[in-house]
């Protein structure tokens, strides 16, 4: 993980960044101007309607660098992880889960809620969503099948830092 | 079978009164009386030669451009995503164009704060997408709203030209599947795109001359397509595959930057 943090931004983006091939003129610009990229996760949407979601880490020699790719990239929907909230689904029985609930097996390291990162607690990687308790403000991996009914599960990649 | 139903705005109060896009400066003055004779015959041409049947909404003094009603919104079904325009001259008319479709029986959305979105000038729907422009006067970000409300997907193209700033006035989806597209109103990923998703037989590119004469900006009703007169490159092309070309004068409203296709809008 990138240590300066003034070389360094956590960004996403959202949409049919695929199909419109947004995501690679975003990574080409990065490249073009002289920073660099780490991928830390890509979720492909399957379905014509369905939205792909890209969280990406960016690093440059010099903050002006930093801002400059900023400024390129916001057009294009690019914005600082900070920026935006996780989207909480609640499960509507146990086991049952939103469809694009967040699985990966790049674990996040904290999750963006109600102006708050909370750290999530470390797990094996597996198949497994993100669950959010918002009273104790603690996020917890959990096998799909392990999902109670109403527990608040983590939806798309907004709002995930790793 | 029902007509199709488009929108209109009478030019009753139309001018040039300020400068927003870079068609609008320069020009002689508007002659306010020839656009009222043009905007008719654009009015009778959509009746009598494409079919439609045309709805009119009340001009609002003090709006010039409420006369371009592809901007009011982004209209699917029986929903319509209000226009939140960028300059703040125009930002007036999304509270009218929201009281005709909510008159009209229509759902409507109105977009976050600080997302800007122009209506079916930025967004066409082609086959079972979008074709939808960003960057000059619509953001991206309404791209998404766009999905969500109407479960199309969107194909996002940036418009890289400032004189073409909508991107109905980039490129005119038919009915048949052709595109009327200006390649150079996009950058290579644009193209791209338009090239994947659409066979070369289909595609009919304009030239940079024809382009700046509002050739793609045109209105399509079945086989019929309305478009300013003086593209005789494209009229002949059109003509040729069998489409019935129906040219008209709308050069006043071209002082303003709009031409025929931005002057109507597909409500039904």
């Amino acid at each position: 993980m990138p240590s300066n943090t003034t070389t360094t931004a956590h960004l996403m983006m959202t949409g049919h960044i695929l199909d419109s091939l947004t995501l690679s003129k975003v990574f080409d610009k990065i490249l073009d101007l002289g920073g660099d990229y780490l991928l830390n996760d890509l979720q492909i949407g399957l379905g014509k309607k369905d939205f792909s979601y890209l969280n990406l880490t960016v690093e440059t020699e010099t903050p002006e660098q930093l801002d400059r790719i900023l400024a390129e990239l916001k057009p294009y929907g690019v914005a600082p992880v900070e920026n935006a909230s996780a989207t909480l689904q609640a499960a509507t029985a146990d086991g049952v889960v939103d469809e694009h609930a967040y699985t990966s097996h790049a674990l996040p390291t904290a999750v963006h809620v109600e102006g708050q990162w909370i750290p999530v607690e470390a797990h094996e990687k597996d198949e497994l969503v993100l669950v959010v308790n918002l009273d104790c403000q603690t996020a917890v991996f959990k096998k799909p099948t392990d999902v109670k009914a109403k527990e608040l599960v983590v939806v798309g990649l907004a709002g995930l830092r790793w | 079978m029902s007509k199709p139903q488009i929108l209109m705005c009478p030019p009753t109060y139309f001018e040039v009164a300020y400068v927003i896009n870079p068609w609008m400066a320069g020009n002689e003055p508007c002659d306010v009386e020839l656009a009222k004779r043009q905007w008719e015959g654009l009015y009778q041409a959509l009746i009598q030669k494409a079919g439609a049947e045309v709805l009119l909404m009340e001009p609002v003094e003090g709006l010039p451009d409420l006369v371009f009603t592809a901007n009011a919104a982004f209209v699917h079904r029986k929903k319509a995503i209000i226009a939140n325009f960028k300059h703040p001259e125009r930002q007036p008319e999304s509270d009218y164009d929201e009281q005709w479709f909510r008159a009209h029986g229509f759902t409507t959305v109105r977009l976050p704060e600080g997302v800007y979105f122009e209506g079916a000038g930025d967004a066409l729907i082609w086959q079972d997408r979008v074709l939808a422009g960003y960057r000059t006067r619509t953001d991206i970000e309404s791209h998404n709203v766009m999905t969500a409300e109407t479960g199309l997907s969107v194909l996002s193209l940036e418009l890289i030209d400032e004189r073409f700033y909508h991107v109905d006035v980039t490129l005119c989806p038919l009915e048949d599947g052709h595109l009327i597209y200006y390649p150079g109103a996009f950058d290579d990923y644009g193209r791209s795109v338009i090239e994947a998703h659409v066979p070369p037989e289909k595609r009919i590119p304009v030239s940079a001359e024809e382009a700046a004469r509002f050739a793609c900006n045109a209105v399509n009703v079945g086989d019929t397509v309305v478009l300013n007169q003086g593209s005789t490159q494209l009229i002949d092309t059109l003509r040729e595959r069998g489409f019935n070309v129906v040219p008209v004068d709308v050069s006043e409203f071209i002082k303003s930057g709009g031409s025929t296709k931005c002057l109507t809008l597909r409500v039904g």
